[in-house]
């Protein structure tokens, strides 16, 4: 049985696309679908079993829209730029973090550091005197790092000699930037008492209007029904919110539910750009202006995407989907160009990490420059749900990580056979004189243009997940981020000790 | 390690399996925040939430597997999130677990691996 509900979660630190799974039927099923052997009716399940199904069916296409409006979305563009910047400040850290005069007998990192900055010297030694004894014996030493202080720094992010002092300005310059981050993944404007509508929402949207193209075309309308039915009802999922906005979009402008309409109207506010309207391309802000204009004047579907997609720039003077998708273009190209400088600047000899970063940031910007080109001479295609999913072969092709939780599967031929036909692993455990594989990726082949490829994927997020288990007191708790930490730390001599 | 012994735990679970857990007359709540972004951690459900625990004196971990067993037979969730000093481990709704693995694995996720 399956009782999973959430098989996806866009993780902007993989390039491509991020599946879970925490059954081996659930991965089945899953591979069936792929296979196109699955069963081809699953109405005579238990609900929860039924939902599950068709969930796994779908979840590529949903998964698949976030990875390409992630490419073209000015807003995507920025959050992987500032977590780019990010990491590589948070590399440099590690420099502080293993100096071994700055921290002469340290024998532990306290993780995630961002915590540990802000424990006074009291709740430090408070929460060693908790500690197990060493099996050494030796009395537990972390790492030297500086204690916040409430003060005014002016951040240069250039520093010219390893001081406590240094530490502590790195440590600032990479919450700022965490910051920025937050001030575009959450607008305080559109939070209630009762609600709160946020860009991630919107991208759901997207992804939801194409997982439920899919599902109407594969199984039809007594399945879609029970799917979106099931969502709608279960108010505590994350993609109740989305799918309710769409009903009341739809309803606003005087028509029936239409998942078309819905993953017309998430494509025009996802495409807003920052240049022009500032905090008005927030997705969350287009989209509900957009609702209040299709309340008063309601929707001509007679006329193209593209004319809608003017029309509605133009009556809520916004930024248009073409100003947009060029601002995203720029972005995304000048991150590389960005890096070349920096690394050039701090004076730091090319490494493995520095150019891994440069092939995959230069990879997205020509993904980003090809669906940038595609969409310029036809929009319409791409935000229609059903001519979306029949044309991916126009597309950039994505690559896609399998995360297994609880569960595994074994390969029958080796790992180096798997690397030849495209598989990458990245975590695999021994048990009983087998190899259980837990993280996985490989690509797709829903079209030849690709470039990133799986390999370099699985190596930028194990770095993204190094640096966020090290640092950030967000989401260092999934398993790729804990395994990315301990394995980065097995044989150093500093013992991560987890602070909360 | 003693067996009986002073835990200090973290849990990452939905509302059920904390206000099971609450009951128990000796585990202590220390704090309790809500998580932002549980659907990165793989919840369905969105409305995750991360408490400290201090399970003090005379509790065997024997007895501490039992109790979180319990607590997670109360969860709507597909899965908590128990955390200890030097480990993080992830317990499945689906994947069947004794309270004698359990056990072995509060120890293993208390124990210094150096």
């Amino acid at each position: 049985m399956i009782n999973q509900l959430d098989f996806g979660g866009f993780d902007p630190a993989f390039v491509g696309t991020s599946l879970d799974f925490s059954s081996v039927d659930a991965l089945r099923l899953f591979n069936e679908f792929r296979l196109g052997t699955a069963p081809a009716s699953f109405s005579e399940l238990h609900p929860t079993e039924r939902f599950a199904a068709l969930s796994t069916e779908s979840v590529l296409w949903h998964e698949l829209r976030h990875f390409h409006d992630s490419l073209l979305a000015p807003y995507s563009a920025y959050v992987f730029r500032l977590r780019i910047d990010m990491l590589v400040n948070l590399l440099g850290l590690f420099t502080y973090i293993l100096d071994r005069e700055i921290s002469p007998k340290a024998n532990c990192i306290p993780v995630p550091l961002i915590r540990w900055w802000h424990m006074n010297d009291a709740d430090r030694a408070t929460w060693l005197a908790m500690l197990p004894p060493r099996t050494d014996g030796a009395a537990w030493v972390p790492v030297n790092v500086p204690v916040f202080e409430e003060r005014d720094v002016k951040l240069t992010s250039r520093v010219e000699k390893r001081l406590l002092k240094s530490f502590d300005e790195l440590l600032r310059l990479v919450s700022a930037k965490r910051d920025r981050i937050r001030d575009l993944t959450f607008n305080p404007r559109l939070v209630s008492a009762l609600s709160s509508f946020q860009p991630w929402q919107v991208f759901e949207l997207s992804g939801l209007a194409v997982q439920i193209q899919d599902l109407w075309s594969v199984y039809g309308a007594d399945d879609v029904r029970f799917f979106v039915n099931r969502i709608v009802q279960t108010p505590e999922s994350p993609y109740s919110a989305p799918l309710l906005l769409a009903q009341q979009i739809c309803n606003a402008a005087g028509v029936e539910f239409s998942w078309a309409l819905a993953g017309i109207c998430s494509a025009w506010s996802l495409f807003g750009s920052y240049e022009h309207d500032h905090w008005d391309a927030c997705p969350s802000v287009r989209f509900s202006r957009l609702w209040h204009l299709l309340s008063t004047e309601g929707v001509d579907l007679s006329r193209s995407v593209p004319d809608l997609f003017e029309h509605w720039s133009a009556c809520l003077k916004l930024s248009t989907v073409a100003d947009a998708i060029a601002e995203t273009r720029k972005i995304y190209i000048g991150i590389p160009e960005v890096l070349v400088k920096h690394f050039e600047a701090a004076g730091l000899t090319r490494d493995k990490s520095s150019d891994l970063l440069l092939r995959v940031t230069t990879g997205v910007a020509q993904s980003s420059e090809l669906m940038a080109k595609i969409i310029s001479e036809d929009i319409g295609t791409y935000a229609v749900p059903y001519s979306y999913l029949e044309s991916l072969d126009r597309y950039v092709n994505a690559n896609v990580r399998y995360v297994l939780q609880s569960t595994g599967v074994i390969f029958g031929p080796s790992r180096d056979e798997l690397q030849t036909s495209g598989k990458v692993i990245t975590w695999e455990v021994e048990q009983a004189g087998k190899r259980v594989v837990l993280l996985y990726a490989e690509p797709l082949k829903l079209s030849e243009k690709q470039f990133v490829t799986a390999d370099d994927a699985l190596e930028l997020s194990d770095l993204f997940a190094l640096t966020e288990f090290v640092f950030s007191d967000l989401g260092r708790e999934r398993g790729d981020v804990q395994r990315a930490g301990r394995v980065a730390f097995g044989e150093s001599h500093l013992l991560p000790v987890e602070v909360y | 390690m003693a067996n009986e012994q002073t835990f200090r735990l973290r849990f990452i679970a939905d509302k059920s399996f904390v206000d099971a857990l609450r009951q128990e007359p000796d585990i202590k709540v220390e704090s309790e925040e809500t998580k932002k972004d549980a659907t990165r951690l793989g919840f369905d459900l969105e409305t995750a939430a991360a408490i400290v625990t201090i399970i003090q004196g005379a509790l065997y971990m024997g007895e501490l597997a039992v109790k979180i067993l319990n607590a997670r037979a109360e969860s709507q969730s597909n899965k908590i999130i128990l955390q200890t000093p030097f480990a993080t481990v992830e317990l499945i709704k689906d994947a069947q677990i004794t309270a004698d693995e359990l056990r072995e694995i509060l120890k293993a996720a208390q124990k210094v691996s150096r």
